[in-house]
């Protein structure tokens, strides 16, 4: 963080669902920013504490169960927490399930780390009648153990002191001892085993039974496993093959359509404030006798690209609030169960199904959502196909072309547009799972974790800060690209915009060739497809200022550039071209490189031209013309 | 080498408790079952076992989904009474 100086920095570990975030949250308040671990699909939270006025920096490393394995999530922790930037470890354990827990605090200790336990969660466990001597804990790890209850905030400033003080009586950065395991020679604290995954999987059982005995010595009335609570009730209907499945549909339905009904005209309203604002400008500094070029370089440039950046944030926002609720409530982890069977077909975990739906309203949230699967492969296919699942910014050219072209077809048509995007998606992330990533088939082993209330304060700020970080980054590659296209389009200056005789006219009659076999061989149709890397939205805008015509009239002049069959085959290549610039950048953002965004916008050129010129030559051939 | 005691996980039905005997297959699987506590000597409990779906076990308070195909493998013995 830039600014303060700190005395020390904690790293936060623990197993999901250890209440390990919303410590953070606590500990960092309003302090606290999100980023991605360089290189990596995964988050990285970051903050500041501060306790007496000693600034503390906190850094959330992602929930792991061990920090032995070959999973991304245990690659980052592990790394960081060898790379020595680390004063002290809070190891953040559920005491509601100690046994478990303890196991990552073992391993910790173990490695040589400087440790102090945060023992969460004490409310939960005093309201089921467990009693936990924290002293004799202490004593038989050996370092301080502080009962904390992170939703209410009690225990947290005695952390933190307990963790200044472990701090202050270390006497140097001690550099652990390396210990742990890589794949698939895995020798983690057995002195003298060989190398074999098998020595982990025994090391676990070494680590768990004596989590366990330690957990048996201090935890008095342990928990007897009721085999059908109400929660557990609860799980075998959400479970269930139909049942399951409805109750996922709807609430994905529920989701979609609220983030929709509230986000667009939220939206819609963000923009035309924006675009009056900008009128009045432009005016204002006419007036005042600005150059033209200036005045439409600021307005119809960089202030419409901040507009269409600021487009996205209702939506985005109501979609963030909802996903984290349904994680944090325990949900997801119910959905991602059910959907299992769905996406195997795609080479996928059950949890990217999210994704697949969100991303028939926007691909922007969908490749952001990404972020909640398990494996880098899987959020790497997923973040890929994604963009193929029709967005909702698509359907206006569907419905213009279909419309004026297939009179009596058009239902039919997007429907069939709308499925095969849909299997382009699950034939994508199966190709790339499968033979460009390698990935092994998961094995189906998820935690279910306890029903809890999330509490809208964590849901506010969880997605306050993610659709901020979006913004910065993706924000800045938008406003660029709008404002390149203003460029393209109105130079030489003079010329009608976006017209023949404009840059962009002249690229799209460049490009035009290549359009032909396809059936859409004219430069407005090239000058459209331009504009809508940018944003889907704007593909219909650009035939329109491509041809020089208005809105009503458009559907005319398309009837007599267009083929009913050429109409298909650019509904086709509309589906499946590139992603918008957006979207783009959010790959960049979740994957960590620009090379995916690459792939993505290359590849589906390369599919979408395939795809529309086959569909357009075979109906040539069948005498669909 | 299982005995005749020893059946695979899904052959319990909901509510009835197994001691977990050996998890054959991969270590991937293994390890991740490990972490969780599905480990050889634990008592687990079966909490949902749809036909054909994935089974949800209790683990102490723990509760871990796990996929058909994995569940086969994972040998336990009946035990009678609570876990």
């Amino acid at each position: 963080m830039s600014g303060a100086s700190f005395s020390l920095t904690v790293a936060l570990a623990g197993n999901p669902n250890s209440g390990k975030t919303t410590l953070f949250n606590v500990l960092t308040g309003g302090h606290r920013h999100v980023g991605n671990w360089p290189g990596v699909t995964v988050e990285k939270w970051e903050g500041r504490a501060t306790l007496d006025g000693t600034h503390i920096r906190v850094v959330d490393l992602p929930g792991v169960y061990c920090l032995s394995g070959t999973s991304e999530d245990q690659r980052v922790a592990r790394d960081y927490l060898l790379g020595g930037e680390t004063d002290i470890v809070v190891s953040v354990v559920d005491a509601t399930d100690l046994a478990r827990h303890l196991g990552l605090t073992l391993e910790l200790l173990e490695v040589g780390l400087p440790v102090v336990v945060a023992l969460n969660m004490t409310d939960l466990a005093s309201r089921r009648g467990l009693v936990i001597d924290r002293s004799a804990l202490a004593a038989r790890l050996g370092v301080p153990v502080v009962a904390t209850v992170a939703t209410t905030g009690d225990g947290v400033e005695e952390l933190l002191r307990q963790v200044v003080s472990a701090a202050r009586e270390r006497p140097a950065r001690m550099r652990p001892r390396p210990m742990v395991v890589t794949r698939p020679r895995a020798t983690v604290g057995t002195p003298g085993s060989g190398a074999a995954g098998e020595d982990l999987v025994a090391y676990l059982a070494q680590r768990q039974a004596l989590a366990e005995e330690i957990a048996g010595e201090v935890v008095s009335r342990p928990p007897e496993a009721e085999a059908q609570s109400p929660s557990d009730r609860i799980d075998r209907f959400l479970t269930h093959r139909y049942w399951g499945v409805l109750v996922l549909l709807v609430t994905l339905g529920v989701v979609l359509s609220v983030t929709f009904a509230v986000g667009i005209p939220l939206s819609d309203a963000l923009t035309s404030l924006i675009h009056r604002g900008g009128r009045a400008g432009a005016t204002f500094l006419e007036r005042a006798g600005a150059p033209r070029v200036l005045v439409s370089l600021l307005f119809d440039g960089v202030v419409a690209g901040v507009g269409a950046v600021l487009a996205f944030v209702p939506p985005v926002t109501v979609l963030y609030l909802f996903l984290a609720f349904l994680e944090d409530s325990g949900y997801m982890a119910r959905a991602a169960l059910v959907s299992e069977r769905l996406m195997r077909v795609a080479h996928l975990e059950g949890r990217a199904f999210i994704p697949m739906v969100i991303g028939l309203g926007c691909s922007v949230p969908a490749v952001l959502a990404t972020r909640t699967l398990e494996s880098r492969a899987g959020r790497l296919a997923t973040m890929l196909a994604v963009p193929f699942v029709s967005c909702s910014a698509r359907l206006p050219v569907y419905t213009l072309l279909a419309g004026s072209l297939l009179p009596g077809w058009s239902g039919l048509s997007v429907l069939g547009v709308y499925t095969l995007g849909l299997s382009v998606a699950v034939l994508v992330a199966r190709l790339l799972s499968v033979r460009v990533l390698k990935a092994e088939e998961p094995p189906l082993v998820i935690e279910l974790p306890p029903w809890r209330i999330p509490l809208p304060r964590t849901l506010g700020s969880q997605a306050w800060h993610r659709v901020r970080a979006f913004l910065g980054k993706a924000g800045t590659v938008i406003v660029l690209g709008v404002v390149v296209m203003w460029v393209l389009a109105s130079l030489p200056w003079g010329v009608r915009y976006a017209g023949e005789r404009s840059l962009l006219g002249r690229v799209g009659s460049l490009i035009a060739p290549f359009l032909a076999p396809a059936g859409f061989g004219t430069p407005q149709v090239a000058v459209a497809l331009a504009f809508g890397l940018l944003a889907k939205e704007f593909v219909v805008a650009g035939l329109g200022l491509a041809y020089g015509v208005e809105g009503d009239i458009l559907p005319e002049v398309l009837g007599r550039t267009f083929t009913p069959l050429a109409a298909v085959s650019f509904m086709v290549m509309t589906l499946l071209y590139s992603p918008c610039l957006a979207t783009l950048a959010a790959i960049r953002k979740e994957s960590g490189s620009w090379r995916w965004s690459l792939l993505a916008f290359a590849g589906s050129v390369v599919v979408a031209w395939t795809a529309a010129t086959v569909v357009y030559q075979v109906g040539r051939v069948l005498g669909l013309d | 080498m299982p005995t005749p005691e020893q059946v695979p996980l899904p052959c319990l039905s909901p509510g009835e408790t197994g001691r977990v005997e050996g998890v054959a297959g991969g270590w991937g699987a293994a390890t991740r079952l490990a972490a969780l506590g599905v480990l050889p000597g634990r008592k687990v409990t079966v909490v949902a076992n749809d036909a054909g779906g994935p089974l949800v076990v209790a683990v102490g308070p723990t509760r871990v989904a796990v996929g058909r195909g994995l569940a086969t493998k994972i040998l336990v013995s009946r035990s009678s009474g609570k876990a």
